[in-house]
């Protein structure tokens, strides 16, 4: 397709959003150069137990992304963060800790996110009590040692999940709605109930936002079939009683009246953040000011990264994503990134 | 009879007189309105206070402050000196003018304008042979080189303001320039009206008498004599006239204050009065603007307590009062000494809505009597490894301790006071202090320096002490109910706006400090605002991180491997710009504490204890 054999592609990232765009790349004949900074694909996807809405199993899905990978156009160099990448009079030199690793004439940027850090938010107890975790790490726990959510070898009488945090939240400078904490919420919650038949689950939300093809369903069936018990109100503090259980004050604003329960486990549903490794291209800025992800140059004709050329974004590394749509967005930026080398 | 009063006498002094009579009138009118406009109270501690010691000390504090600046001086001594040689120096020439007047008259009551214009009516001692001898001449002339010296600084800082120090200075209102204007006229005129005079008798001393036979080695000085005092008597009349409505007006209502406030009477909303002479006891120095952390933040925003105050003495409607994080500064260095933090939540009460308060969660003893009642306070239940920590000490002390507000619900009533919802805030004041005083317990510790500055200021709590947890843990460190491992680590220390400067616990935050920490790094500055403060709660989140970056640059002069604060407020506000720690005492002290078992007998009973200072106070 292309008269020059020596174009080559570098996708910087291995999860969803990369694997799709490697891999779209690789079909569409292009070589690519893959670097990520871990040993493996898969980025945080390796975490995940189910994936909402239809709780596909996370390995199922990794090793279908996995199985498309093995082609001889990919070349893996894993194991080596890109931490920015030089425009060198049109070259694209992809720099690890100021030494250049490699260059592309095009590149896509697909390194994701974080978590927030939960620590931020003390007031929820993160990093201070044993019985507060985050979602993934729930999700940790579910994938390797459920039976570690047991307390002294029996089921947990309590469970709450609090929505929104990192996420919505003025005083700590996070405006924007990282989307899919909601419906990781309603799907632990359900599998909290699945496997604790007797356990009482509740979840505190601001608002439920459950926008995904098939999310409003979960949502509907989480109460219905599952008994999940939602409460509209933030929580205001956790702290720890004597037998080191988790008592949680919050309000009901839809009932009007103050909310005070003890549970064995606080899940906290913490959102999306740029990734501290995010890339830093050519000098230019390229990330939103308000949000810290990166920027597109216009977002409504493409994935070209804001104020450069030949590159390109793809996933959770331009704002909060679910897989499917960090796949999708992987798929368009390898042709944004095929179309452009043809037509330079 | 008129002619012997009213002698000697020349027309031009009646400019003076009716400017003079003028700003007296209003001057007196003032006064009666602001001792009007005090509380019930506070006119008792008036009458109570005007004839006792008080007024004597005041007097004394008139002469430091109102003549000779004492604190400009500390602030700046060639500011204080500019103060000072125009206020002193103007007094000493009212003064001696007044003797040598006196002596030489006889008369004791006499117009006041005899003595200002003394040197028209008596050219002095011949000239030079009288130059040098120190008559009242030669003093008055002294006093006139002293307050010149002066202007010319004064000249040169307005338009030079940064060479003296202040890096922002304030803007003139067009009353004041008039006024000001004025003001510069005065003496370099009184100069050469009482040159021309001498220079045209050959009289006078080293400073008139030279230049006056200067002048009239080459000119005749007959035809300028009058003229010359009509303008100084103009200009003069000119001053005053303006007086009242300017910042000039500060001269006569700063001594006022001063002797009010000897006698206890602070600001509050039950005496505007007293207010609205603070207000007017504003010289509009500007000394409070440098200091002020959201000059840097918000460049350009005329926040500062001296454009603040100017803006409500002359009632233009604005919403500085919210632009304010109250965390004091400013107060400490105003050289007058005004309560510009109750001022500013005063005013703010007027934009409330109303407080609807509810007043839950007073937690309800469990029957036993406890000799130590913690209150955490609302902040230290969003930083719960602080209550963490503060469990943890209490256990391995041994005391017998109660935690008040374990539930989270009560509230101290300061964030409402510092608002302006004084009628809340006081609600919930009666509340609690009901609670505590049924509780029996002798000790009220508290975590947050919020609380304790609310509880030590605005609670009456007679046979309870209040100590903020620093305090506590230092005591039962010096007592050896706790012993602490020192830490390796250089330690900074960043010193709570309520607990430093608020409620003046200093000492023993850095006592603690430096048992807790190999080395104190703490920099030597004037304790900064965190940026997190309740005290505004119109400002923005990028506002208040700006603010706490800055201080955070500032803190880690000495590269600190931790930062240690008092506040739980704080350390949320310094956590999330820090690349270091961010720890409470508690916490630290948590940290190195070396864990004993604790005598059970020791923890139920509280007979056996040992007891600690504070029980015997």
């Amino acid at each position: 397709m292309l008269e020059n054999e020596n174009h080559r592609i570098a996708v910087i990232g291995a999860g969803p959003a990369g694997i799709s765009a490697a891999v779209t790349a690789a079909e569409l004949g292009i070589d690519v150069d893959w670097y990520d900074k871990a040993d493996q694909i898969g980025g945080k996807l390796n975490d995940y137990y189910q994936l909402f809405p239809d709780r596909t199993s996370a390995n199922k899905v990794l090793q279908e992304f996995d199985d498309q990978t093995g082609t001889a156009r990919i070349h893996k160099h894993f194991g080596k963060a890109i931490n920015h990448i030089r425009n060198d009079h049109g070259r694209l030199m992809l720099m690890s800790d100021q030494e250049a690793v490699g260059s592309a004439d095009s590149v896509i940027v697909a390194t994701g996110f974080d978590f927030f850090d939960a620590r931020n938010k003390e007031e929820f107890g993160y990093g201070i009590y044993n019985q507060v975790i985050t979602s993934p790490e729930l999700e940790q726990k579910l994938r390797t040692n459920p039976d570690s959510l047991k307390i002294d070898g029996a089921a947990p009488a309590n469970i709450a999940f609090v929505h929104c945090v990192g996420s919505r939240d003025q005083q700590i400078g996070i405006n924007y709605c990282s989307r899919l904490c909601c419906v990781t919420g309603i799907k632990q919650a359900i599998e909290m109930r699945e496997m604790f038949p007797s356990c009482r689950v509740v979840n505190f939300y601001i608002d439920i936002r459950a926008f995904g093809s098939g999310y409003e369903e979960l949502y509907r069936e989480a109460q219905e079939k599952h008994q999940v018990q939602f409460i509209r109100g933030r929580v205001s503090e956790a702290s720890e009683n004597q037998q080191h259980r988790i008592v949680l004050k919050a309000e009901d604003t839809l009932m009007g009246r103050p909310v005070k329960i003890t549970v064995d486990w606080l899940v906290l549903l913490i959102g999306m953040v740029p990734s501290c490794t995010q890339v830093q291209v050519a000098d230019h800025p390229c990330t939103d000011q308000e949000t810290g992800f990166l920027k597109a140059a216009n977002a409504f004709a493409g994935n070209r990264l804001a104020g450069q050329t030949g590159v390109f974004m793809a996933g959770a590394c331009g704002g909060p994503m679910s897989i499917p749509e960090a796949a999708a967005s992987g798929r368009a930026a390898a042709a944004e990134a095929l179309q452009y080398l043809i037509n330079r | 009879m008129l002619e012997r009063i009213f002698h000697p006498f020349d027309p031009f002094v009646l400019l003076f007189t009716a400017g003079m009579s003028f700003v007296g009138t209003f001057f007196l009118y003032k006064v009666i309105r602001w001792i009007e406009g005090l509380s019930a109270g506070d006119k008792e501690l008036l009458t109570n206070s005007i004839f006792s010691k008080k007024t004597w000390k005041a007097l004394g504090e008139v002469i430091r402050e109102s003549l000779l600046h004492k604190k400009i001086f500390g602030v700046n001594a060639r500011l204080g000196y500019m103060h000072m040689s125009l206020a002193f120096g103007w007094f000493m020439l009212i003064l001696i003018g007044n003797i040598e007047s006196v002596y030489y008259t006889g008369r004791l009551f006499k117009p006041i304008y005899v003595s200002v214009f003394w040197r028209f009516f008596e050219p002095g001692p011949a000239f030079p042979q009288g130059a040098y001898t120190p008559g009242f001449a030669f003093w008055m002339d002294l006093f006139l080189l002293f307050v010149l010296s002066g202007l010319a600084f004064a000249i040169y800082k307005r338009f030079h303001s940064i060479r003296l120090g202040m890096k922002r200075t304030t803007r003139q209102r067009p009353a004041d320039r008039v006024a000001l204007t004025a003001l510069w006229l005065i003496f370099p005129i009184r100069l050469l009206a009482e040159s021309a005079t001498c220079g045209a008798n050959g009289s006078g001393s080293f400073l008139t008498g030279s230049l006056g036979s200067l002048f009239a080695s080459f000119i005749n000085l007959d035809p300028l004599v009058l003229p010359l005092w009509w303008t100084y008597s103009f200009v003069l009349m000119a001053f005053f006239f303006a007086l009242p409505f300017t910042r000039y007006f500060h001269i006569p209502s700063e001594p006022v204050l001063i002797f009010l406030r000897k006698y206890g009477i602070r600001v509050s909303k039950e005496s505007p009065g007293y207010t609205d002479l603070s207000l007017r006891a504003c010289s509009s120095c500007g000394v409070c603007i440098d200091p002020c952390q959201l000059a840097d933040v918000l460049p350009g925003r005329k926040i500062q307590s001296s454009y603040f105050v100017k803006t409500i003495r002359h009632n233009e409607p604005s919403d500085l009062q919210w632009d304010c994080m109250q965390c004091g500064r400013c107060e400490k260095a105003c050289p007058v000494g005004l309560e510009l933090m109750p001022i500013r939540q005063n005013s703010r009460a007027d934009l409330s809505f109303g407080t609807k308060s509810n007043l839950i969660g007073m937690n309800g003893r469990n029957g036993q009597s406890h000799r130590i009642l913690y209150f955490a306070g609302c902040m230290t239940h969003l930083t719960p490894s602080i209550i963490r920590s503060m469990t943890k000490i209490f256990d391995q002390s041994g005391s017998s301790w109660q935690f008040y507000d374990s539930d989270g619900r009560a509230c101290c009533g300061r964030p409402l006071k510092l608002a302006g919802q004084t009628d809340g805030a006081n609600r919930i004041k009666e509340q609690l202090q009901k609670d505590f005083l049924a509780s029996g317990a002798e000790l009220l510790v508290t975590s947050c320096p919020i609380c304790y500055r609310m509880f030590n200021e605005d609670y009456d709590l007679p046979g309870i002490q209040v100590l903020h947890h620093t305090q506590y843990i230092l005591q039962l460190i010096e007592w050896n109910r706790i012993q602490v491992d020192q830490s390796k680590l250089n330690a900074a220390y960043h010193e709570p706006c309520e607990l430093g400067r608020g409620s003046g616990v200093t000492r023993e935050p850095r006592e603690l400090l430096s048992k807790l920490y190999q080395k104190d790094v703490t920099p030597d500055i004037e304790g900064l605002c965190c940026g997190g403060s309740l005290g505004g709660p119109g400002l923005t989140l990028a506002t208040r991180r700006a603010v706490a970056r800055g201080a955070m640059n500032d803190l880690s002069e000495g590269k600190p491997d931790v930062l240690v604060t008092a506040c739980p407020l704080c350390k949320k506000s310094f956590t999330p710009v820090s690349d270091i720690p961010v720890m409470d005492f508690s916490e630290s002290v948590a940290q190195c504490l070396i864990e004993q078992s604790v005598q059970p007998e020791l923890r139920k009973s509280t007979k056996t204890h040992r007891k600690l200072p504070v029980d015997a106070g």
